[in-house]
């Protein structure tokens, strides 16, 4: 039984070509450069972020390599310390900021109104502006770079250097203002996701039953929501440092290590977001390769809830060295430690799936089966580094630049290079090459461990991290030699996956709905799908609705070809948090440039406030208030529409 | 109507446990752990403050009454998280014939899979109190002191 609320009660129907012809014409996106600026489709939207935050990864890269290139030998003068300083630290900006995250939300973007069985997430036009400041952020952040003024201190910026004292010039002012408007788009992208979960699920996806993606985004979104305010928080106190004279982290009146704290705090749950949702992504694609569910699905849904909120308590095991008192270390010690166990939740699960299932070893199978290996080894350096005693031996040397790459491609890019794999079809009708796709993997994971497992050995060796070149006669030539070596093994492997890219858009082979076998929802529509997503809003029974008849879990079934019709207008339906009943009818935006002239908006204001050009932040912000005009103006009821009455069924 | 959704509601026994119960089996293990974590923090950093003179001066080696106020408070929490526990395992009971097949593979309503969630995360959050409290009986308060 089903009330409506304050809505009409929808016509249900088949699926047949006249309603996918009416509903085409009513979700396609209008042509030429104001409809592509307009547009509010997740799709679209969710392939701009992959493709930008792809191009930021190599960006990222190119930067690695010429710092590899300087560190293969003692003493070469490749780079001048200034040089080199802004390098790893638009390294480190772009991999953390604008690429780790991004491509995330980019899939997500494409895949969760897919996954979920509606034709678009909660707020469109939101998702639209999340992407347009994501952009606007990326070129605030790499203006300063390209004229030689870029951030300079190291991704995590710790106070004093970043202080006016010892950094005059304008180069963290940018850092400091780019990340601040990052954070905007990072905050309501993940309000976005938060409210797409618990109210657009399809009828019958109860929360028991949708895919561990969206519990990886869910997740990494409300961390998001809780973590965000934190480091805008700081940068914010530092700007107000910088510009205009306060104290919040002067070592006489104010507390250098408050910044570490407002960093970490945020730096720490930050972790989690960037391999939450890539986690997931390994979660519902190993049990198509494997053909079989997904071994212990609740614990691992909860393992990723719970590894999050534990992130939440462990930031202080990045400030060890900071000269705090040891119980209160102890405390995050404890709590670095626990993390461990719902990690090797998800371990042993992945592991029971494929030691239960019969794998077959395409390319994304064996990204997915590469990033756990990959996860292993980089959780335990963290397991070891948890330990405050031995942490006090490994920081701030290579030992701890080896984990985090262990953790940040082992658990981000293997598994998104994998996702790629696995959902380009989706994405555009086509496979890629498998042939091309092994020797990618093989080259991207021999080079990866090349380059990164004997970062360990240079970091028990005593070699520093953060440093442009290093003396003659340490012991460490020979192992950087290697270092860079396997960079640039790992470097080629990317190359492939471009060139796999490249040639597969125009001769791929074509795909099908569901080239994989596969048991979710987003391979119950066309590759690529229609605007509209499902032409009838599909109703599910089980986790895997395409997977029912294989399974024989239960007498019931999901229904692909007949459901709720809603062709009145760009609408959706809505649903309960828990249960997924129907209760409402979403009337869905149209497309809109207010997003875009917002985000133009307001960044009109950051470059402002960079350059105290306030008459700049002034046209920023009226462009900003037009926008936001544009935005709320209130739009008229379909004609044909009958005034909404409440409704029971 | 009926025909476009599902023939068996996801959640047959959500009358057997109310959404609240469930909400406490959920949150007691978080809540209690991340008291004792900011509690035992703030209080064991405070006691060390400033490095030059801490508060708490000349302890007994290993043992002092602000261990103890650590200890009780950690205690308490393992107790909420415990209790969190048990009302999962109960709601879990309630639950057990909601639906056909395995707990950890697939088939179980949405009632009895938060119930599990609720017994895992007290299990998971009374071991990670666990973890905090091993240090309050063995780990000095304060840098200079142990010396």
């Amino acid at each position: 039984m089903t009330a409506w609320e304050d809505s009409r009660v929808p016509e249900t129907a088949d699926l047949t070509q006249d309603v996918r012809d009416r509903l085409k014409e009513i979700w396609e996106e209008k042509p030429g450069l104001l409809g592509w600026i307009s547009s509010v489709d997740h799709k679209e939207i969710g392939k701009r972020y992959i493709v930008t935050a792809f191009a930021l990864l190599i960006v990222g890269g190119i930067e690695a390599l010429i710092m590899r290139l300087q560190l293969a030998g003692p003493e070469r003068r490749l780079l001048s310390p200034e040089a080199y300083d802004q390098l790893f630290t638009m390294h480190g900006v772009t991999m953390i900021f604008l690429y780790a995250s991004p491509v995330l939300s980019g899939f997500s973007n494409y895949l969760w109104p897919l996954l979920l069985g509606s034709r678009d997430m909660a707020f469109p036009r939101l998702n639209a502006l999340s992407y347009w400041i994501y952009l606007a952020a990326a070129v605030f952040l790499y203006a300063g770079f390209v004229v030689g003024h870029g951030p300079d201190d190291g991704w995590f910026n710790y106070v004093p250097y970043a202080s006016r004292e010892y950094n005059p010039a304008f180069n963290i002012d940018i850092y400091a203002l780019g990340l601040i408007l990052l954070g905007i788009s990072t905050t309501v992208g993940s309000a976005n996701f938060v409210v797409t979960f618990l109210r657009t699920r399809c009828p019958g996806m109860s929360i028991n039953r949708v895919p561990i993606l969206t519990w990886g985004t869910l997740t990494a979104s409300v961390g998001n929501i809780l973590a965000v305010p934190s480091v805008s928080l700081a940068f914010f106190l530092l700007w107000m440092d910088r510009q205009f004279g306060t104290h919040f982290y002067d070592a006489n009146q104010g507390q250098p290590l408050l910044w570490q704290h407002l960093f970490w705090m945020f730096g720490h749950p930050w972790v989690y977001v960037v391999v939450l949702p890539a986690m997931g992504m390994v979660s519902d694609g190993l049990p198509t390769f494997c053909r079989r569910p997904l071994v212990g699905y609740t614990p691992v849904a909860l393992a990723t809830v719970t590894t999050m909120a534990l992130g939440f308590g462990v930031w202080v095991h990045h400030m060890f060295a900071t000269g705090l008192p040891n119980l209160a270390l102890s405390f995050f010690s404890g709590a670095s430690i626990a993390i461990v166990i719902p990690s090797a939740v998800a371990v042993f699960a992945w592991t029971a799936t494929i030691w239960t299932g019969r794998p077959r070893i395409t390319t994304p199978f064996l990204f997915f089966a590469g990033m756990i290996v990959l996860f292993v080894i980089g959780g335990v350096s963290g397991f070891m580094t948890a330990s405050a005693p031995l942490d006090w031996q490994l920081t701030d040397t290579y030992f701890v630049v080896a984990h985090l790459h262990y953790v940040l491609i082992g658990i981000n890019v293997f598994p998104v290079v994998g996702g790629l794999y696995y959902w380009f079809p989706k994405f555009t009708g086509r496979m890629l090459d498998e042939r091309l796709g092994k020797w990618n993997f093989w080259t991207m994971f021999v080079g990866f461990n090349v380059a990164f497992l004997p970062m360990h050995l240079l970091g028990v060796m005593g070699m520093p991290r953060r440093v442009y070149t290093y003396p003659q006669g340490m012991g460490w030539t020979a192992t950087n030699v290697v270092v860079s070596l396997g960079a640039v093994l790992f470097a080629i492997g990317v190359l492939l996956l471009l060139i796999n890219v490249a040639v597969s858009l125009k001769r791929g082979r074509i795909a099908g709905d569901n080239p994989w076998g596969a048991p979710t929802l987003e391979w119950a529509t066309t590759s690529p799908p229609p605007p509209y997503n499902f032409a009838v809003i599909p109703s599910v029974a089980s986790r895997h609705p395409l997977w029912e008849d294989a399974l024989g879990e239960s007498t019931a079934r999901s229904r692909i070809d007949h459901g709720l019709l809603l062709d009145r207008g760009r609408e959706t339906i809505a649903t309960s948090p828990l249960d997924a009943e129907p209760n409402l009818i979403l009337e869905m935006p149209a497309d809109t440039p207010a997003p875009f002239l917002l985000a133009v908006g307001l960044t009109g204001i950051f470059a402002g406030a960079a350059g105290h050009w306030w008459w700049l932040s002034g046209a920023g912000g009226a462009l900003l208030v037009l926008a936001l005009l544009m935005w709320f103006w209130p739009r008229r009821m379909h004609a044909d529409e009958p005034e909404a009455e409440p409704a029971h069924v | 109507m009926s025909s476009a959704f599902p023939q068996e509601h996801p959640s047959p026994h959500r009358g057997a446990v109310k959404v609240w119960v469930l909400l406490f089996a959920l949150a007691a293990g978080p809540a209690g752990w991340v008291a004792q974590l900011l509690l035992g923090y703030g209080l064991s950093s405070y006691a060390c403050y400033p490095s030059s003179e801490p508060r708490l001066t000349s302890p007994p080696p290993g043992w002092s009454a602000e261990h103890l106020i650590l200890l009780v408070i950690n205690v308490a929490c393992l107790a909420l998280a415990l209790g969190g526990l048990f009302v999962a395992l109960g709601s879990w009971r309630r639950s057990r014939k909601e639906k056909e097949g395995g707990a950890l593979d697939v088939g179980e309503g949405r009632t009895r899979f938060l119930a599990l969630c609720g017994v895992l995360t007290g299990l998971l959050f009374s071991v990670a109190i666990g973890f905090d409290t091993a240090p309050i009986l063995s780990v000095p308060a304060c840098w200079r002191m142990a010396g």
